[in-house]
């Protein structure tokens, strides 16, 4: 079966696509205000009449790229490409005003390399043990799995507990829109032909997290934004991999960072390389010199970023649970395949799943000459070109690529109403995360809901939806997400309170 | 202008959303009723707690610095125009809004800026084109 797998990944038409995906990932990656989600989401309508496995694995190389991308205008222009990058910044930036721009370059993509192919070892070796551990879910713990998966993604939403758990039931709601699951007739369409046939996922995930994107980039001015000449430096290949060797420590610390916080879920790229950065810098004899320019900051930053990759999306093959908001949008790709998480992605017979993980460590070990020979050179070009030309091609990209999934205007119109809607409610503090959430998790939320109901019933007791062991701890989980930053914030207020008013300046 | 306005009206509207949604899921039929009924009666009450905390709270946040208004909107306008216009033709339209847009973006509106953005577009138009309908085998427009 593995052998099979193996030969599924390798053959050159998968290659090809994996190629291609990863150099995409990695040049929009590379493009501040523009992000990883909307790489992938930018993707789906054209993946979405492919086969299942090469679907995925342009989706997951696109992934993969975009968490090395990002570090390219992160050292070039101080400006992160994604939020995962920012720790990129402190040490990146300084060695290319030092006139070590390549070295530092060189860094970020052995630290991807690295992170990314221990991330999705750990995937393959982990992935097996989760799932058949899934073969004791009954539809009561995958019920409370998706409740955990929607309050930990809005429980992390920036500022507010109780908008994040709002947008999470928006996005609900909205995936509510068009035929009951259960008696197979319309609801909530208000009578609206269009309606019936539901808000499809493809064209609603476009307009939050593409359209929504590009507005919120439209509103910072473009400035001049040209990058840096990163001029020759003798010998630097080698030395860059020298230090690597050497300073281990880092790259096993920083991997093992970002494939814990990725597998948590509603964590993601910038709590890993975040961590990763601090504790390097904790753990260094030098720890005053980082911001000055450490290689070693560049290298566990990217690291833990791209070895949350792997991470994110263990939860996500095994329990159908997303790490992250990238492994979310790759979940609805799933779904729409027909493909189910857990024990049956394995056990179908297909080995689509382990294909996939094979051309995910493919992805994670071209990157290197992919982005020696190619990338590298790409990105300082695409830096230079303008948002006036990007932004409004972007949108262009996005509508067309509506279209042709639901082959109406109507898929256009769903991803112009979320995306309008979901940079107003960016602006009112409900992000898109907990919105898309909810979207894709909804109806399985719904699905397990309906059928834990009808068990009861038929069991004659209600409490079998929470009082079976699973669901016990699930519940509890689900609780503590929610609980732990009320508890947070109250603590904070309460030792502002204590310090009293010699720290307020008013 | 601070976000608060803002913030009441897209509250109020997705109170009223949860609140006609409810109304409708009283003629299902269970069990298929009871999960959007508490998923609906969830939203609405964290939407009112969010709406009267946004009532309760000193307006700080701008909505908009004057420049950005002004481009964020057009952009958002542009789009429903373009949403509109495509299911007419997808050529015209697609050239059309990117020029419209390129133009309107652009800092400075030289000569040879204009002859880039008439090119650009041209180009994406015809790249897009070719990718789904003649690649992809959608039916465009």
């Amino acid at each position: 079966m593995f052998l099979d797998s193996l030969g599924m990944a390798m053959q050159p038409s998968v290659l090809l696509l994996i190629a291609l995906g990863t150099i995409f990932g990695a040049i929009i990656g590379a493009l501040p205000g523009f992000s990883s989600v909307m790489a992938i989401s930018l993707l789906l309508p054209v993946v979405y009449p492919m086969d299942p496995l090469m679907g995925l694995l342009v989706l997951g190389s696109i992934y993969m790229g975009a968490m090395y991308g990002d570090a390219n205008a992160a050292i070039l222009l101080n400006i992160p490409g994604t939020a995962s990058a920012l720790p990129t910044t402190f040490d990146g930036f300084p060695m290319a005003q030092q006139g070590r721009a390549r070295e530092a370059m060189l860094a970020a993509l052995a630290g991807s390399v690295f992170g990314g192919a221990t991330g999705v070892i750990v995937l393959m070796l982990t992935f097996g043990v989760l799932a058949e551990f899934s073969l004791r879910f009954g539809p009561q713990e995958y019920f409370w799995l998706t409740v955990l998966g929607l309050t930990t993604i809005a429980a992390l939403s920036e500022g507010n507990l109780v908008k994040g758990l709002a947008g999470g039931g928006l996005g609900i709601a909205i995936s509510m829109i068009g035929l009951d699951p259960y008696w197979g007739l319309p609801r909530f369409t208000f009578d609206a032909r269009p309606l019936v046939a539901g808000v499809h996922l493809i064209p609603a995930l476009l307009g939050l997290f593409c359209v929504a994107q590009v507005l919120t980039s439209l509103e910072t001015p473009a400035g001049d934004r040209r990058p840096p000449e990163i001029g020759q430096q003798k010998d630097v290949l080698r030395k860059v991999l020298g230090t690597m060797v050497r300073r281990w420590d880092v790259m096993v610390r920083s991997s093992a960072i970002g494939v814990l916080i990725g597998m948590l879920p509603g964590a993601g790229g910038p709590i890993a390389s975040t961590i990763s950065y601090n504790e390097t810098r904790r753990w260094d004899r030098d720890s005053s010199s980082f911001g000055k320019g450490r290689v070693e900051g560049v290298f566990a930053s990217e690291t833990a970023n791209n070895a949350m990759v792997g991470g994110s999306l263990i939860p996500m093959m095994a329990l159908g649970i997303p790490g992250n908001v990238n492994a979310a949008v790759i979940l609805g790709a799933l779904l729409s395949f027909g493909m189910r998480p857990g024990m049956s992605l394995i056990s179908d017979g297909t080995g689509i799943a382990t294909a996939f993980m094979i051309g995910l460590l493919i992805s994670s070990i071209l990157l290197a000459p992919l982005a020696y020979f190619i990338i590298i050179r790409f990105s300082i070009l695409v830096l230079r070109v303008p948002r006036t030309y990007l932004a409004p091609t972007i949108l262009v990209f996005a509508a067309v690529g509506a279209y042709s999934v639901t082959n109406s205007s109507y898929g256009v119109a769903i991803m112009a109403v979320m995306g309008i809607g979901g940079y107003a409610l960016r602006r009112i503090g409900i992000q898109a995360a907990p919105v898309g959430l909810g979207l894709i998790l909804g109806p399985i939320a719904e699905r397990e809901f309906t059928s834990s109901l009808l068990i009861a019933q038929a069991q004659g007791s209600y409490w079998t939806l929470v009082l079976r062991p699973i669901s016990l701890v699930l519940v509890a989980l689900c609780l503590l997400s929610i609980l732990t930053p009320l508890l947070l914030t109250l603590r904070d207020r309460r030792r502002r309170l204590a310090a009293g008013p010699e720290e307020d300046p008013q | 202008m601070t976000t608060r306005p803002l913030e009441l009206v897209l509250l109020g509207a997705t109170a009223l959303f949860c609140i006609l949604l409810m109304v409708e899921a009283w003629q299902i039929r269970p069990p298929a009723r009871v999960f959007p009924q508490v998923v609906l009666g969830t939203t609405l009450a964290l939407t009112l707690l969010a709406l009267a905390r946004a009532v309760l709270r000193p307006a700080e946040e701008r909505l908009f610095t004057p420049g950005q208004a002004r481009i964020v909107l057009a952009a958002a306008v542009g789009l429903v125009v373009y949403v509109l216009a495509m299911s007419v033709n997808y050529l015209a339209s697609t050239f059309v809004f990117l020029l419209a847009a390129y133009l309107f973006l652009l800092e400075e509106r030289s000569r040879r800026g204009i002859v880039t953005a008439v090119i650009v577009a041209a180009v994406a138009t015809l790249f897009t084109w070719m990718t789904f309908s003649g690649w992809l085998g959608v039916n465009l427009p």
